[in-house]
């Protein structure tokens, strides 16, 4: 009975079998070199952190990017920054790749190891050293995630910067690599942030930067001398692992107070204005722009809830979060806020914050929601599959066209003059950094990821916006070299579209074959060619 | 007898899309991030947290079975081994399916039932937990008998015997032991001061096979659903009350489209009575305790508040609540057949909540499940109390 | 230096801005030797310094970049060349919606703030400059005036030119030409942030785009007494975290009666006027906000136990905030300024400040403490007020910075002999780090040998 019932299952459906996969001649990662790894990796970390079953393998080979599926051959958990070294040496060793994975939370598949090897899961590596209450800081591992560093600042009345991410993401890689966060206007974006951290290098050697480096106090100002803390910040996990990372924590203020300015319409060009006056004026603590869509899904606390709130939300929100010694302050600030925007965009009306909370029945977007984090992974599958396009990064001025385009070309698909996706499918998120001299923004398309079509028709229109964007100007951000770096057409067309690019991408490169002569780390392609190297299917 | 399927039967397949579309957002590894007060007690899933790597957490399961249905591998020894480390406390899909629309905790069920139709699971323990389910009628093979031995002589009536209102089911936990037995006596001790009309089964109850499903033997737990149904039915109680959350949840969510009587755990009917003020406990209990939600109780039945009120007619106690309570409770390792299994795991799941009762301040810990005080009392580490006993001492 | 090359480098640059004269040479250095050969080039545009670089990196000439003060000896015998960019002095744009001015290496604060006043615009001045060019010392990382709430780099992107002349961009310039996004960060390791406090080894920075802020509604500074350090830095330390001020400065009287005045004897007549210890705050915002934080932080300080100070000195910071506080500018007082500064946590500056000043016994001297990061350290400064030739000063300068270094100080940007303390202390794969990216940016050490640490 059962023996049939598994036959006819083998019948029914085609058997695709999907084996891990090798390159056709490989020079890293061979079967020898992985058993000797392997047990060379038990032995030093202990049997029961790593594994080669391919049931572990498996929850390692896949996220929601469009990254083809890869296992990693083998999956070692180190509990401290020793083991991390270990396995750096064994991997020189045996010529075994190693892919560093925080909490492995991203959209771009950027843990998946493209050619197998060591995947170095970090989550072990879960404590907080350290939470200096006074001199505001604190020292963690990279399997810390914001939910649980950020509850124990808030403890001591101090404030870790929000992600715009899940709060289960790892503050380590969240740092390391993107955080875009709605505090960033004021107190910036991620290397604003690192003090300084412990790396393993590629070769299994340990660096210290940052004050602790020379043993001086945690006291924040880079240094000393050259701001070597800078290279590991946006290299993606091809330079070497943190292990530890002393990170600036933010004052809680006494009283804090939500603006909520809003207007409805099509017409985009007000909310630049409003963002820069809030932004220059530098006293709000958070600061963003929030389509419709974004509001609903943080307002309702399931999605059956944000569905029916964000058709009666107004369209456009900007969402400063005034923080201050006293009630008094707040409200000063609350008041010139409004006065500020109603001077340069005089179409935005102000919420009543009961109309917010009759609107939501009560579940509003709360200022603990801001203060704590957030519940909801904004852009990660929020509503049963979402994909996101956060690259474009310009003047506030340039919102309007760049918005337009983007959403001409994420809504008229190639090949169709049909609005395969409506624009509430579809949400701006809008950043100022810097006190509003420039922005990120990110378009979340809300889509049904199992749908092929859906798939391909993101997949297109999200490169037809990026040309877009980067035809207005607006350009790739967060560590994008590491990841063109190789990438076949792009590569080549990289010294084509950026020429002033030259001597820095000629750096990355030198660098990156010095610290990993043996290419093990995040290898992304071949030091011989430049290139990837073709994978077997 | 004709054999009756409780429920609508689903396939892992029909799951399809959750397990391809989940995005390993991460949500299912931590408990609500908006109630977390400490790091230390964020975290949410007993056998991820021990194990760590992400397929012992409902994100790496899922993707196991994304894989062994894609048939791009054939379930190995270490595919059950991973699969029923998991307790079913829900959790996961607390925090996954409002949110993201995924059904975590069901597809690790349905793997376990695939699992079993397709001969790689269960594990040897559970194999003969089911068998002793299936020739004696209760999980842990004692001889037959036991039930009706733990409720003679004590003046309770038997309801196919004589007619009742309620129909009180022991189950198989309370009545196994003799310590378990003393619980039993405060249960109907209790029921009896509610002023409650009710019979019980005696040697003629049976068991609801609540673990043989949660291994994941679907016909085996089906064959014996038609025959309790037909049987609760032959009783002509107007309700059933049960002290053991599994068989509530069982007799609530499986037997349900077939089963028209109301079935209530006894927490819920103290909870009437104390709003009633039909029970009205007299001698004060002294003790700080923190009160543990079972899974099954509370993210499984929607049972949060009862036990609480039931606990707040007690004078002198004080009642605390753990840092992962109410929809975030942390697991007593005792559910999903895990204490078969992997014991060790199940004792330190145990023990790390016994820590928590322990940071919050609480010298006692409250339970209102037989399973949880057996996981917790077997650590001996901290005096376990079920809510009736602490209510029968007040009487 | 051969003919043949500087024939070439006027070809390049022009003949006026190729200069071989030894009394011209002399500003550079303190006592130019005898043997001094050097040839100084002020090129005009970053392409002819990108010519004159490449051709000097072709055939093996080592260069040097002027930065401040004056150079040692070494430099002067070098038979190289001593690249001066103050030639570079023009003002390319001033982005007044998006607060952004990008400025060539030779604009100076003064220039710019010349530039600014009538936009109603500011550039933040630091507290601590020996440069008055914009990019340097911002590139340099110098102590910001209103650094309690604002970060400390003040240059968004900067242009550079590598040893072999080849450009550098950093952040967003690498994708796009000028003039679209400004994000500061390189995309992907970000080896940009190298060049600060470098010393010019990796490259020469010669514009950068630079953060300019609004002038508010509302220009306040309030000035408060202190008996005793302690106190003063709690209060500033409370009204930073607090996120109450611009800027806040705390200073002992010796160091602002100095800093105030002109001449030594009007530094003496004005010191008895203050208080022993001064916290000093800027507001710059909307009326009804500055009213609020003046009325708080003035309450933070009576906490502390406020006292009276001169009451001229409100007025008198105010303008004093407008303009870099250049060290050289308080030579007035006994000849010359010596300084050891640091960042140290608010609760550790008042041993620091005795470990320095046990140093300096028989000296007179002057502190200046100024919060970072809302409060969370603080920058703090002594002034040694000497005679230049003091034979045991150098000793000394050295000893407090082996003391205060033991004592967990953090020297942001050490140079000269600190630098060689801190580097011996330092973590050896921080410093291979730091030779590797030379070695990658120029492989044959041409540029500004020595002058960070020995040997690069």
């Amino acid at each position: 009975m059962q023996g049939k019932d598994l036959q006819k299952d083998l019948k029914e459906r085609k058997i695709i079998k999907v084996p891990v996969k090798h390159e056709i001649e490989p020079t890293h990662n061979r079967p020898e070199d992985l058993q000797k790894a392997y047990e060379a990796l038990k032995e030093s970390l202990g049997e029961e952190w790593v594994s080669n079953d391919i049931n572990i393998t498996v929850a390692y080979a896949r996220d929601q990017s469009v990254t083809p599926m890869n296992h990693p051959h083998i999956v070692a958990l180190p509990g401290s920054t020793d083991d991390v070294i270990q396995i750096m040496k064994i991997a020189n060793e045996y010529s075994i790749d190693v892919m560093p994975y925080g909490t492995g939370l991203n959209t771009l598949g950027m843990t998946i190891p493209p050619y197998g090897g060591i995947l170095c899961d970090l989550r072990r590596m879960d404590q907080i050293f350290e939470i200096d209450e006074e001199n505001m800081f604190c020292t963690i591992g990279p399997g810390v995630t914001f939910a649980q560093l950020q509850t124990e600042t808030l403890k001591r009345g101090l404030r870790l910067i929000n992600p715009s991410t899940s709060a289960n993401a790892s503050v380590v890689s969240n740092i390391m690599m993107g955080n875009i966060s709605t505090l960033a206007n004021k107190y910036g974006v991620g290397l604003d942030h690192i003090i300084g951290y412990k790396v393993v290098l590629p070769e299994g050697k340990l660096m210290i930067c940052g004050p602790k480096a020379y043993g001086a106090d945690n006291a924040h100002l880079p240094g000393p001398g050259p701001d070597v803390r800078a290279f590991l910040r946006g290299s993606l996990g091809t330079m070497g692992i943190v292990t530890e990372l002393t990170i600036r924590l933010y004052p809680e203020p006494n009283e804090v107070k939500l603006v909520v300015p809003i207007y409805d319409g099509d017409d985009w060009s007000h909310i630049a204005p409003a963002l820069r006056a809030i932004s220059q004026r530098n006293i709000a603590i958070e600061n963003a722009y929030f389509q419709n869509t974004y509001m609903g899904i943080f307002m309702g606390e399931t999605n059956l809830e944000s569905s029916k709130l964000i058709p009666l939300l107004p369209r456009h929100y900007v969402v400063p979060v005034m923080g201050g010694m006293t009630t008094e302050e707040v409200e000063a600030k609350a008041a010139v806020s409004e006065e500020d925007i109603r001077k340069v965009a005089p179409e935005f009306d102000f919420m009543d914050w009961e109309v917010v909370e009759s609107i939501s029945e009560g579940r509003i977007l709360g200022i603990d929601k801001f203060t704590k984090f957030f519940r909801e992974s904004v852009r990660v599958q929020r509503v049963k599959g979402s994909f996101f396009v956060g690259f474009g990064l310009d003047h506030l001025d340039n919102l309007v066209e760049i918005n337009k385009q983007m959403m001409k070309a994420m809504t008229t698909q190639v090949g169709s003059d049909d609005n395969v996706f409506s624009a509430d499918m579809i949400a701006t998120y809008f950043q100022p950094y810097d006190m509003g001299r420039l922005g990120f923004i990110e378009f979340d398309i809300f889509i049904d990821q199992s749908n092929p079509e859906d798939s391909l028709r993101t997949i297109t229109g999200t490169l037809a916006a990026m040309i877009q964007s980067f035809k207005l100007g607006s350009g790739a951000c967060f560590g994008i070299w590491p990841l063109i770096e190789g990438a076949g057409a792009l590569h080549e067309l990289i010294g084509f579209i950026y020429p002033q690019a030259g001597s820095y991408v000629d750096t990355f490169r030198a660098m990156k074959m010095i610290y990993d002569p043996n290419n093990i780390c995040n290898r992304r392609w071949e030091y011989d060619t430049l290139r990837i190297k073709k994978v077997a299917l | 007898m004709e054999k009756k399927i409780t429920r609508v039967r689903e396939k892992l397949t029909d799951y399809r899309d959750d397990y391809w579309v989940c995005g390993k957002c991460k949500m299912c590894q931590s408990i609500n991030v908006q109630k977390v007060s400490s790091a230390r007690f964020s975290y949410n899933c007993p056998c991820g947290t021990k194990y760590r790597f992400e397929s012992y957490y409902a994100a790496g399961m899922l993707e196991i079975a994304r894989a062994i249905t894609n048939l791009e591998y054939e379930p190995t020894e270490m595919t059950a081994k991973i699969i029923y480390s998991c307790n079913l406390c829900g959790l996961c899909q607390e925090m996954c399916f409002p949110l993201k629309s995924l059904h975590p905790t069901k597809i690790i069920q349905l793997m376990r039932e695939k699992a079993v139709l397709e001969g790689w699971g269960p594990l040897l323990a559970h194999k003969k937990m089911i068998e002793d389910t299936e020739n004696k009628d209760n999980p842990w093979g004692l001889e037959p008998g036991f039930k009706g031995e733990a409720v003679s002589g004590k003046g309770i009536k038997n309801i196919l015997e004589e007619k009742s209102e309620n129909l009180f089911f022991v189950g198989c936990a309370l009545a196994s032991t003799p310590e378990g037995q003393k619980r039993l006596d405060s249960a109907l001790k209790i029921l009896t001061a509610c002023g409650i009309d009710f019979g019980v089964l005696g040697q003629n109850e049976p068991c609801c096979r609540s673990f043989t499903l949660a291994v994941g033997d679907r016909d085996s737990f089906e064959d014996k659903a038609a025959e309790n149904i037909e049987l609760f039915k032959s009783t002509g109680a107007k309700s059933i009350i049960t002290s053991c959350p599994h068989c509530l949840q069982v007799f609530r969510d499986e037997y349900g489209m077939f089963l028209d009587i109301p079935v209530l755990h006894i927490t819920e009917v103290i909870a009437n009575a104390v709003e009633k003020k039909s029970l009205t406990p007299s001698k004060e209990v002294k003790m700080k305790a923190a009160y543990h939600d079972p899974c099954m109780l509370g993210r499984w039945c929607e049972i949060y508040e009862p036990p609480r009120k039931a606990l707040s007619a007690l004078g002198g106690l004080e009642l605390l609540e753990f840092e992962r309570n109410l929809e975030n409770s942390w697991c007593c390792g005792a559910g999903g057949g895990v204490p078969l299994a992997d014991s060790e795991l199940a004792s330190w799941t145990a023990e790390e909540r016994l820590i928590e009762a322990r940071a919050v301040g609480a010298d006692v810990l409250i339970t209102a499940c037989p399973h949880c005080y057996s996981q917790f009392s077997q650590n001996g580490k901290m005096p376990v109390y079920d809510v009736c006993e602490l209510l029968a001492m007040s009487l | 230096m051969e003919r043949k090359h500087i024939d070439e480098f006027k070809s390049l640059l022009g003949e006026k801005n190729v200069i071989t004269d030894k009394e011209f040479l002399k500003r550079f250095f303190e006592t130019l030797p005898r043997d001094a050969n050097i040839t100084v080039l002020r090129p005009p545009t970053h392409e002819q310094l990108g010519l004159a670089a490449n051709y000097a990196y072709e055939h093996d000439i080592p260069m040097f970049t002027y930065r401040r003060g004056f150079l040692n000896e070494e430099v002067a015998k070098s038979d190289g060349l001593l690249i001066d960019l103050t030639a570079m002095n023009k003002i390319r744009r001033i982005d007044e919606p998006n607060l952004l001015a990008f400025v060539e290496y030779g604009v100076t604060f003064e220039e710019m703030k010349k530039a600014l006043d009538p936009m109603g615009l500011r550039i933040l001045m630091p507290a601590a400059a020996t440069s008055p060019s914009i990019v340097r010392s911002y590139v340099d990382r110098d102590v910001i005036l209103a650094n309690g709430s604002t970060r400390p780099y003040q240059i968004s992107i900067f242009h550079a030119i590598l040893a072999d002349g080849r450009l550098w961009m950093s952040g967003n310039d690498q994708l796009t030409p000028d003039g679209h996004s400004e994000f500061r960060e390189d995309f992907g390791p970000m080896y940009s942030y190298f060049f600060h406090a470098s010393e010019d080894i990796f490259g020469m920075p010669y514009a950068g785009k630079v953060f300019i802020y609004k002038r508010w509604e509302k220009r306040k500074v309030s000035a408060h007494g202190f008996n005793d350090f302690d106190s003063a830095i709690k209060a500033a330390y409370e009204a930073s975290r607090h996120d109450q001020v611009f800027e806040c400065v705390v200073a002992d009287r010796k160091y602002l009666s100095v800093l105030v005045s002109k001449s030594s004897d009007e530094a003496e007549q004005t010191a008895p006027k203050l208080a022993p210890w001064n916290v000093i705050f800027g507001f710059d915002n909307h009326e009804k906000l500055v009213e609020i934080w003046d009325r708080q932080t003035a309450q933070i300080c009576r906490r502390y136990g406020a006292v009276e100070t001169w009451d001229e000195l409100s007025s008198i910071m105010l303008e004093k905030f407008e303009y870099p506080w250049y060290i050289r500018d308080r030579d007035h007082y006994r000849g010359f300024t010596e300084t050891i500064e640091y960042y140290a946590f608010s609760s550790k500056a008042a041993a620091l400040f005795d470990e320095v000043d046990s140093m300096f016994k028989d000296y007179e001297k002057g502190h200046v403490a100024i919060p970072s990061y809302y409060g969370a350290a603080f920058y703090c400064e002594t002034d040694i007020y000497c005679d230049k030739n003091d034979p045991d000063l150098e000793r000394l300068w050295y000893e407090a910075y082996v003391k205060i270094l033991d004592r967990g100080a953090h020297v942001g940007r050490p140079r000269g002999r600190a630098a060689e303390l801190i580097y011996e202390r330092m973590d050896p794969e921080n410093i291979r780090m730091i030779k590797n990216l030379k070695r990658v940016l120029d492989p044959k050490g041409l540029l500004n040998r020595d002058q960070l640490i020995k040997g690069v």
